[in-house]
């Protein structure tokens, strides 16, 4: 598939959100800093929340965003990849195109809605005093393995959403659960010692929500053997996505 | 510091130049299949460099 055409699609996809209104692709940055702002200041100047173990005042809003931007990209990767092929039937049914390469726009699309929203959360670590500095290296990484188990997530329930439109559906509510399952918006101490260990072990979101944990609130070098499972782990999913889409493709097309 | 950012760039270019090529020539019906092993090989490295370098991040 022509790497132009996924970029055009990635370019129409952002800017069609925005489309029709005045300050167009401008609120791209106003909502996550809209979004920043009550979570960081609301949550530490109002309400008072504290984040155990920090004792800056910020402590548990940056923790709350530092979880929550990733988090909202892979679950917006996953949701829309899961539903891309119907909502591009209609370019399916017109032009030859590589289905296994056509959520990439999404993918793409949701790194640059990330980018804006972590950029803005960089300035304002950088205003408080609370920028990680130069262990932020490791963060690309973790995005992008971050990313690619989102893709594979998304592609998998993309070919299953073909044939049975509920899946659309039961992926938001797994989403959901997924979410507060997550130690994204609690922290792992108030849960006992074998619900940490399950999370360990068992939760893939745990490993890289828990290294941008590591990096933007504590600046320390996350867990890399989590970080190591994390990449067999997406590349295997990313995997048997391919092979399911590569053996159903033709169904795929008949159904769409 | 520069060690570990020279490495990562290096190890980069190689696997974007890998990676550009089977997208571009195709390995027949195995192209996809060859970038995820490929993009696994690479992501497993850059962490067992970070490991390396951790004592300088941290």
């Amino acid at each position: 598939m022509n790497l132009a055409l996924i970029l055009q699609f990635t370019k129409q996809d952002f800017f069609e959100r925005y489309s029709g209104s005045v300050l167009g692709a401008l609120w791209a940055f106003i909502h996550p800093l809209v979004m920043i702002f009550i979570f960081v200041v609301i949550f530490a100047n109002v309400m008072g929340t504290r984040l155990p173990g920090i004792s800056s005042v910020y402590g548990y809003g940056v923790y709350l965003v530092a979880g929550l931007l990733p988090w909202m990209a892979f679950a917006n990767t996953v949701s829309r990849c899961s539903s891309v092929f119907l909502e591009k039937r209609a370019v399916i049914g017109k032009v030859r195109v590589s289905l296994p390469y056509l959520p990439l726009y999404v993918l793409l699309s949701e790194t640059v809605t990330f980018l804006i929203a972590f950029t803005i959360f960089m300035s304002f670590l950088v205003v408080t005093g609370h920028f990680p500095g130069k262990i932020l290296i490791l963060l690309p990484f973790v995005f992008l393995v971050q990313q690619v188990f989102a893709f594979g997530l998304g592609l998998f329930f993309g070919v299953l959403n073909v044939f049975l439109r509920d899946v659309k559906e039961m992926v938001g509510i797994l989403l959901t659960f997924w979410f507060w399952l997550t130690p994204i918006v609690w922290v792992m101490d108030i849960v006992p010692a074998a619900v940490q260990a399950i999370q360990v072990a068992f939760n893939p979101a745990f490993l890289f929500i828990d290294a941008y944990h590591q990096i933007v609130v504590h600046q320390q070098v996350p867990d890399i053997s989590g970080l190591m499972r994390l990449v067999v782990i997406a590349h295997l999913v990313l995997l048997a996505a391919y092979f399911l889409l590569k053996w159903l493709e033709k169904d795929v097309r008949d159904f769409l | 510091m520069i060690l570990l950012l020279l490495a990562l760039a290096a190890l980069s270019a190689l696997v974007a130049v890998a990676i550009r090529g089977v997208w571009r020539k195709g390995f027949g019906r195995a192209a996809a299949p060859m970038i995820i092993a490929l993009s696994t090989v690479y992501f497993l490295l850059v962490f067992m460099i970070f490991e390396f370098f951790s004592p300088v991040l941290a």
